[in-house]
């Protein structure tokens, strides 16, 4: 699976694009990142897309070798 | 009504007839105060009293309003904003926009609400005002930049004092000129700083040296202090900080709603050269900031080549998007500039992409030649750009039709070419690509000045629960937004604390209870607001009387009939059968009928018997 992180988010984890091996769910994938990712995803002004659906951090989903998860900032547009 | 001020509000309104040479002194109305609140609910009160329909926007008679809230100037997060308002030449309805500047501070410690400017001057003239003393004096900077005109009238008046000012567009009359300030702070998009310019008014500096009453100074003091640490201790803080309102630029990418090519797409191609990122990594050399402010937004980037090299240029989203993808530009050197030039001549930089853009397709389908307009447009060509940017300014040659709008120069074009005009109410669309989002789409149709996104910015929510969603609790949720973040324009401060970091909003009412020892629950600031949102609603239907129909809040006609042909939506358009299915919901939530006009019911309910009386002059009201 990919994971792609949209705007300064990508430097807390560690990278624009991450590719995980294998089957896991959201919610270990989340587990997997650095501290201080892990904690502004889970501040709830993140929105997650799976393959452009959104979904909840806390959210049990499966998910597989094609998906595409992006990690968005909630902004405001100002 | 008399008000008795206990604080927030200043309680006076400074008028000034150009004119005359005259000025006076008026107390604030307490019932004004308190059904409007500040800022956008005065300017749409004083419009809607002292303004007769037909006035011609850009005649002495027009009024033009600068006006602050009850907020405006404390010492709490991002309260160092203005709101500028008049009847707009661009859209002949109600136009306005707020700036974050000193003059916002300053106006409030010079004693006043509101200043209400009209008449013309006999010669370019400033309006100085320290506290109660207010002249109207020549100038001689009549033709200068905005930023000669910052740096000259700094000199003589010093930093500290507050200036609002117009450039040569504004000068010039060009319909979507803005009031600038500081060097990069534009407002008021909808032309009103062509109507400033129709006055003879060059620029308004305010040095004020009271201070700004508040009912409870100590809890002022302590919940702003309190305010502040929270915005700074939000977790969404850090990232913010570095890009500002630039990390929607590569958000609207991934989400194809970035503006590309006139409207035509919602990705491009060299999204990658302009995005946050590459702005920090390469063009990036500070940050500033509005008074009162700890979260700055504004990007402030070195040029490195062309024409404006090595100036500086602040910067924020919408003019990237609307000068750069949206003109098929990659080079960000040639964005900036675009930026920089439209700042000093004082133009609003969405709506000039917007018109640059829209001849460049009206060109490409043949609908105006080489030969009108005096150039090949091309797609990704800054030089061209630039180059029609400074006809615009000086209205030269076909500048001079631009200088009008995109929707009036469609109108002169003829042979269809209104289709490829991305505009709504005659006021550009800022860069927000609509193909796959009604809700978004809806916003843009019923913000209160034309297609603009402050009102409500409603991407995030679409996206995140679902763009392809057509229900009612869609609807539901633009309407709360809208209300939400139309307080921003009453209080008079910054939304961004809230929108951008997570502010949270329960702040507001303790801080308007601190200000002005009065209780203002959500549910009251909500009616303030549907107070307000029916008032600039009437205001645009006395104005067009039977000419207004639902019609007037549709989206751009291109979203419904050009697909997109790139990215993860190719194919994709809008649906106007959902589109109106939307705004029905919409005008039933408002209580408007089906032409979009509040019903009678609905106006007795807030208040505004009054404006039903004089609205059924001009159409037949619905109970």
């Amino acid at each position: 699976m990919k994971l792609k992180f949209i705007g300064p988010i990508a430097d807390l984890a560690g990278g624009r694009e991450i590719e995980i091996k294998g089957k896991k769910e959201l919610k270990d994938v989340i587990e997997g990142l650095p501290d201080k990712a892990k904690s502004v995803i889970m501040s709830g002004r993140i929105i997650i897309l799976v393959n452009g659906r959104s979904v909840r951090p806390e959210e049990h989903v499966e998910l597989g070798e094609n998906d595409l998860i992006v990690f968005l900032p909630e902004i405001g547009g100002g | 009504m008399i008000l008795l001020v206990r604080g927030g509000w200043t309680g006076k309104i400074l008028k000034v007839d150009l004119t005359k040479g005259k000025h006076v002194q008026e107390p604030l109305d307490a019932k004004m105060a308190v059904d409007f609140l500040g800022g956008r609910g005065f300017a749409v009160k004083i419009l809607w009293d002292e303004l007769n329909r037909g006035v011609d926007p850009l005649s002495p008679d027009n009024l033009l309003i600068m006006a602050t809230g009850p907020l405006t100037g404390l010492p709490i997060p991002s309260s160092g904003k203005i709101q500028v308002a008049a009847k707009s030449p661009l859209t002949g309805g109600y136009g306005d926009g707020n700036i974050g500047t000193k003059a916002a501070v300053q106006l409030k410690k010079a004693g006043y609400d509101v200043l209400v400017v009209k008449g013309r001057a006999e010669k370019p003239s400033i309006i100085k005002i320290e506290d109660d003393n207010v002249e109207i004096i020549e100038t001689d900077l009549w033709g200068r930049d905005t930023w000669e005109t910052q740096d000259e009238l700094e000199e003589k008046y010093g930093k500290n004092a507050g200036i609002l000012l117009i450039g040569p567009a504004g000068e010039r009359l060009v319909k979507f000129a803005v009031i600038m300030s500081e060097k990069g702070r534009a407002g008021g998009r909808p032309g009103i700083g062509a109507v400033m310019g129709s006055k003879n008014l060059k620029a308004v500096v305010i040095k004020g040296s009271k201070e700004i009453p508040v009912a409870d100074r100590k809890a002022v003091a302590s919940l702003g202090a309190d305010g502040y640490k929270e915005v700074k201790s939000s977790k969404s803080y850090d990232l913010w900080i570095r890009q500002g309102t630039m990390i929607a630029f590569q958000w609207c990418q991934e989400n194809s709603t970035l503006p590309t090519m006139n409207f035509s797409e919602g990705i491009f191609d060299y999204a990658e050269n302009l995005n946050g990122d590459a702005m920090e990594k390469h063009y990036k050399i500070g940050q500033k900031g509005c008074p009162n402010c700890n979260m700055p937004c504004g990007n402030l980037n070195k040029i490195k080549e062309g024409p404006y090299r090595d100036d500086v240029v602040e910067i924020d989203y919408e003019n990237i998007g609307m000068l750069g993808p949206n003109l098929g530009i990659g080079n960000m050197n040639y964005v900036l500039s675009l930026n920089l030039l439209a700042d000093k001549m004082g133009m609003d930089t969405i709506s000039l992409g917007g018109t640059l853009a829209f001849v460049t397709e009206a060109y490409q389908r043949g609908l105006i030649g080489e030969d009108q307009i005096g150039l090949k447009p091309e797609w990704g060509n800054g030089e061209k750009y630039l180059r029609m940017a400074e006809m615009i300014a000086k209205r030269e040659g076909f500048g001079d039709l631009m200088a009008e709008g995109t929707l009036s120069l469609a109108k002169r074009i003829g042979k269809g070419a209104e289709k490829f005009a991305v505009q709504v109410k005659g006021l550009e669309v800022s860069a927000y690509e609509c193909h796959t989002l009604h809700g978004m789409a809806l916003a843009y149709g019923t913000s209160p000045i034309g297609a603009h996104h402050k009102d409500a910015w409603f991407i995030s929510i679409e996206i995140a629960e679902g763009r392809d969603i057509i229900n009612k609790e869609k609807v539901e949720k633009l309407i709360i937004m809208q209300r939400r973040r139309s307080f921003f324009e009453n209080a008079t401060t910054c939304r961004l604390p809230w929108v951008e970091v997570g502010f949270n909003l329960d702040w507001y009412p303790k801080f308007l209870r601190a200000a002005t020892g009065l209780d203002f629950t959500w549910d009251d600031i909500y009616q303030i607001s549907d107070r307000t949102y029916a008032l600039i609603r009437a205001f645009w239907v006395r104005e067009f009387g039977e000419k207004w129909g639902r019609h007037m809040d549709y989206p751009p006609e291109k979203w419904f009939t050009e697909p997109y042909t790139k990215g993860p939506y190719a194919g994709r358009k809008l649906d106007k059968e959902k589109y109106d299915q939307m705004l029905s919901w919409y005008y039933e939530l408002r209580g408007w009928d089906e032409r979009g006009i509040p019903r009678k019911s609905t106006l007795a309910k807030l208040g505004l018997d009054y404006v039903a009386a004089e609205l059924e002059k001009v159409v037949k009201l619905r109970e």
